[in-house]
């Protein structure tokens, strides 16, 4: 009986020490419990995703401003340049000022693993890129996240680029900018990044060029090696859960062609086996003779949520991404359970 | 992302940038509004601003050095304040320098650093990772302008304390100017009217100043002060802006500038908003400050308001007042553009009365003329100037080479009233065909790609084939390769849809180019019009006219005889008519088809009699005649010969010895009619129109009327044809073509798999029988 008290109680224990730290964390890093990516090149919200905002009562934006890549333009000289930079339509349309106001905005920029070996040729330039799109988006920042997939051959480059970013974001913001990064599940096997906190990203799990792959978004086997790595992670974390969906083309000889976000609705299609399927369509010369459809279901997202949180507690959640489209495949509950 | 161009040099010529003009597009001119729209203000305002305030800031400087250095190094100096260094080469700054005149280099020393400090921003010249500021955005994302000065957007050195502290009067007012630009291109409003409030009176009449007034009304307008900014404008003689010309602001412009020329801009704009959005407490405010002015005798320009009001009176479908305030403008004093006016405005309003005049044609007489004379005039002078120096290449529109700066103000006028005006009348009171002759002589005069036409015939211009370009194919059928032309017949494609663009390599007939007889309002006009009416119409044209108003109109007309004998010879053809279409047809001049390049040419790809619904390899020999109508048309393809089989079958069918005889003809008769008209060689009865220009223009009903025709004769003959030969093949194929037109099931299921369903019931074994063998 005493054995059976002492149990629970420590249970108990640790599952309040949980709360306690997980709070701790929130509170100090200032994380709300709900948040979304914004992945697109163009910002604009329409009434049903504002609505969404409202309904889940989501706080933060993780805003993609740009991506980093290798510079292919021979007009200049810098060896890698800010590309697909997001365009927010304040002037045509909506005015977006008074909801920047609501919403807390964090900026993201996604760096190339090519881009990030020659981050010290642009670490200054960015950092003032950033400051002047939040001048020009009229946006007060407190943090900014770095998305990268770095390997082992590129943490040093990656880690020494979040030292030196930090610096100069507070030569251009006049104030201490807080650091997050994405963390991939590869990721947690090695010494984490210095930031402040990281976004485990709970897709993009699975090899999506690979014809026999199932679902390269989110493959609850794909993440089980990793979870022995939670407990002892040394940094605190919040888990994005994928919300897209997309199509996978393969030429005749099953050969990757490109990824899609657009329906077949304009061609015939046939289902040859599970998510795959058959279509003739050409794009940019090439022919796509095989499709295979990739969505994730929520069971399986909650499944893996719950895999994650066995672990290390429950963590805040940021859904990737803000898309009504996409988000419209879900139901309002299943939203909610996702958050919960 | 559009270009972006540096000037950073030339903002030094001082703030000769437009307070406005990337701020507010121009207006559009819009086909409805009644009032003239060709009038702009002042185009050249700012220019002219720009000149004069160039000249007198260089006559500043020389003057300021006494003028003992020369004007052009002063000139160099305002184009290039880099030259400003220690060891100048530049004669004027190097005077300066050694007369260490300390004031005058501070103000060049600040525009020097402004520029630099302007240069160092525009990183992105240097640096992919620029990102444009939020004042750069703002004109990116306002101006309608291509090609951006960017050196105008920051200025940061110049500030307030430069004006007060500097001890030369002038000097000081060249600041006022940049400080002003500053302040506008930094949005700082408040700051330019504060800036001119204090500083303004001590600027002295000159182009400088109506540089600084420029800035700060643009400032006012800003700020919401559009009387005040229409005022200063008013003052400074600039009236092109965009603002909403509320009675009220002309008003209180009339009390500060009575007779201000920008009026007739003013009331233009405010007529035509009105128009677009009438609200009559505005007529009413607008109506009685009309005739206050009128009454106060201080504008020298009356008829303008007098006329406005027509206009608004007109707007509000009171035409007789209309007129009645029409007659009074013209006996009033006014410009000639109002005088102008005026007459198109009459012309207008009495082409659009409804009360079915009968003497209609003879009102609108002399001022149609008129006017028509004057689109002529315009044209003429136009196409003069620009015979001298054009080839013609097939990848360019005509309009866009030809006639881009063509003055249209009163061909504008001229199609407003045409199109709004008589077609609609002549429609009212069902003489069509006197639609047909207003828009020929529309189209005649105005149409520019049947002018260029003229122009490569007359030799003035020559007609290249050079490059590989691409053209867009004109509605009218032409050469093009054998696979084009088999993929514009091919009957899976949707309803005689035509691909616009294809490969001009195959183009090399000047002809084709310049064919522009089937398309355009006369051909639509009569392509859609009644024969009745086209006959109507032919005998108008052969008659010269009876009236003074058809005789001007046969005499600007297309009159070329074979060009309408083969539209209505083609209209019998689609209505089964073969007599009369052969006697329309057989006049019409061989060399008139080989000229027009149309028709027969596909007429040799596709056989009317050929089974082209069922893929066979050769339908040939099917009808077991004592003649075979395919091979028969195959020998001489063309709309005569064809017409000659139909005739011949239809006798057939009649007067042949045997039943089987007269069921074949029947049913090759009904093969060639529907064939001809819906089928693969619908180019024997039509004239090749896209998809989309058929259902532009032409309503259901029309369509169908043809089509329903059609369908009554190919019943006809089909009923004839299977109640001579009872066979269950032969049945099944003329089941087969009766279902082939059925609009509905053609549309929903294409050409190919249109048949009923419970005819695929019936006779599905049939069919796959026949599709076997």
């Amino acid at each position: 009986m005493k054995k059976k008290i002492l149990i629970i109680a420590i249970v108990i224990a640790a599952a309040l020490v949980t709360i306690v730290l997980y709070n701790v964390f929130v509170d100090k890093l200032n994380i709300p419990k709900n948040s979304i990516y914004y992945w697109q090149t163009d910002f604009y919200l329409d009434d049903d995703e504002i609505g969404f905002l409202d309904q889940h009562d989501i706080k933060r934006i993780y805003l993609r401003f740009f991506d980093v890549d290798i510079n292919d333009d021979n007009n200049f000289s810098d060896k890698c340049a800010p590309v697909a930079t997001l365009d927010i339509d304040m002037y045509n349309g909506k005015d977006f000022s008074d909801f920047f106001e609501k919403i807390d905005i964090v900026p993201v920029v996604f760096i190339t693993q090519e881009a990030i070996r020659e981050y010290s040729s642009f670490t200054d330039d960015l950092a003032h890129r950033l400051y002047a799109m939040c001048h020009d988006f009229k946006l007060t920042i407190n943090e900014v996240q770095f998305d990268c997939d770095w390997t082992g051959s590129t943490r040093d480059d990656f880690f020494q680029f979040l030292k030196d970013e930090r610096l100069a974001l507070k030569k251009y913001f006049g104030k201490d900018i807080m650091l997050s990064s994405t963390i991939r599940f590869h990721q947690l096997a090695q010494t984490p990044p210095e930031v402040e906190y990281g976004v485990l990203m709970c897709y993009n799990t699975g090899h999506f060029k690979d014809f026999d792959t199932k679902n390269s978004i989110l493959d609850v086997e794909d993440i089980k090696p990793y979870m022995k790595y939670l407990k002892s992670y040394k940094l605190p974390l919040s888990l994005a859960l994928p919300t897209y969906s997309w199509f996978v083309e393969f030429d005749e000889n099953k050969k990757f062609v490109r990824l899609n976000r657009y329906c077949y609705d304009d061609y015939q299609i046939k289902n040859v086996e599970g998510n795959v399927y058959e279509v003739d369509v050409e794009y940019q010369g090439q022919e796509t003779k095989y499709v295979r459809y990739e969505q994730v279901s929520s069971e399986t997202i909650l499944h893996a949520k719950k895999m994650v949180e066995d672990q290390c507690g429950s963590l805040p959640t940021v859904l990737y991404h803000l898309d009504s489209k996409q988000l419209s495949k879900y139901s309002e509950d299943e939203i909610d359970s996702f958050f919960n | 992302m559009k270009s972006i161009v540096f000037l950073t040099s030339l903002f030094l010529i001082a703030g000769c940038v437009p307070a406005m003009a990337c701020v507010y597009c121009e207006v559009e001119p819009k086909a409805h509004w009644i009032f003239y729209t060709g009038y702009s203000a002042d185009d050249e305002w700012q220019t002219n601003l720009n000149s004069r305030f160039r000249v007198e800031n260089i006559s500043f400087w020389h003057d300021y050095v006494g003028k003992l250095v020369s004007r052009e190094s002063v000139e160099d100096a305002l184009y290039n304040v880099n030259l400003l260094e220690e060891k100048t080469p530049n004669e004027f700054f190097r005077y300066l320098i050694d007369n260490n005149d300390t004031v005058a280099l501070q103000y060049w020393m600040c525009l020097k650093t402004t520029d630099a400090d302007s240069y160092e921003e525009q990183r992105w010249r240097r640096s992919v990772w620029y990102y444009p500021e939020e004042g750069y955005l703002y004109w990116y994302y306002n101006s309608e302008d291509d090609q951006l000065d960017f050196s105008i957007v920051k200025i940061k050195e110049i500030n307030e304390d430069c004006i007060a502290s500097c001890p030369d009067k002038n000097i000081r007012n060249r600041y006022v100017l940049q400080v002003l630009r500053k302040f506008f291109y930094a949005e700082d409003y408040d700051g330019c009217v504060r800036i001119w409030s204090e500083y303004g009176d001590s600027v002295p009449q000159s182009a400088l100043r109506t540089q600084c007034l420029n800035y700060y009304a643009g400032a006012l307008l800003r700020l919401g002060d559009k009387a005040e900014a229409e005022i200063v404008y008013a003052g400074i003689g600039y009236s092109n802006v965009f603002l909403d010309y509320n009675p009220a602001i002309l008003q209180e412009i009339y009390y500060t500038y009575p007779d201000y020329d920008g009026f007739e801009f003013m009331v233009q704009q405010f007529v035509n908003q009105y128009f677009d959005n009438p609200k009559r407490s505005k007529a009413n405010a607008f109506n009685a400050l009309a005739d206050e002015i009128i009454k106060d005798g201080k504008n020298s320009n009356p008829a303008l308001w007098k006329s406005a009001q027509a206009a608004i009176a007109y707007i509000n479908n009171n035409t007789p007042k209309a007129l009645q305030l029409l007659s009074q403008a013209e006996k009033m004093r006014g410009s000639a553009i109002v005088k102008e006016n005026i007459r198109m405005m009459r012309l207008l309003f009495n082409s659009t009365r409804t009360d079915n005049d009968s003497h209609y044609e003879e009102t609108l007489y002399p001022d149609l003329i008129w006017l028509t004379e004057n689109v002529k005039k315009d044209f003429k002078a136009h196409d003069t100037a620009c015979c001298e120096w054009y080839d013609v290449f097939c990848d360019i529109s005509w309009e866009d080479m030809f006639y881009s700066d063509l003055p249209r103000h009163r061909m504008k006028i001229l199609r407003r009233v045409v199109f709004l005006g008589i077609v609609p009348h002549f429609e009212r009171v069902k003489m069509d065909y006197k639609s047909i002759a207003y828009l020929n002589m529309f189209d005649e005069i105005t149409y520019t790609d049947k002018r260029v036409r003229q122009f490569a015939r007359e030799g003035k211009i020559t007609v290249s084939n050079e490059g590989s370009c691409k053209i867009y194919r004109h509605p009218s059928i032409s050469r093009g390769t054998y696979s084009e032309l088999d993929y514009i017949v091919d009957e899976a494609s949707p309803f005689r849809e035509i691909y616009k663009e294809v490969s001009s390599e195959h183009f090399d007939s000047t002809t084709y180019k310049l064919n522009f007889d089937y398309q355009g309002n006369l051909f639509n006009s009569l392509d859609t019009a009644t024969i009745e009416d086209v006959l109507k119409y032919v005998d108008l044209l052969r008659s010269g006219g009876r009236t003074p108003m058809e005789k001007y109109i046969v005499k600007n007309s297309y009159c070329d005889m074979d060009y309408y004998y083969d539209i209505i010879g083609t209209k019998y053809m689609r209505l089964g008519e073969y007599d009369k279409a052969l006697s329309y047809l057989k006049r019409v001049d061989p060399n008139f088809k080989n000229r027009q390049n149309i028709t027969d040419y596909i007429c040799r790809e596709r056989n009317p009699f050929a089974e082209r619904w069922i893929t066979k390899k050769s339908e040939c020999g099917m009808y077991n005649l004592s003649f075979d109508p395919v091979v028969k048309f195959d020998s001489l393809p063309g709309k005569i010969e064809f017409c000659n089989i139909m005739q011949q079958l239809q006798k057939n069918c009649y007067s042949a010895e045997t039943l089987e005889e007269r069921a074949m003809s029947a049913y090759a008769y009904a093969v060639g009619l529907h064939q001809s008209v819906i089928g693969c060689a619908w180019p024997l009865t039509d004239y090749g129109r896209t998809y989309s220009d058929i259902y532009s223009y032409l309503d259901e009903e029309w369509l169908d009327s043809d089509e329903m025709c059609c369908q009554k004769i190919v019943d006809k003959f089909l009923d004839m044809a299977m109640k001579y030969k009872e066979d269950k093949v032969f049945t099944a194929k003329c089941m087969m073509l009766h279902s082939k037109y059925r609009k509905g099931l053609r549309i929903q299921y294409g050409y190919k798999t249109a048949f009923k369903p419970e005819i695929r019931e019936t006779f599905c074994d049939v069919f796959i029988d026949y599709a076997a063998n």
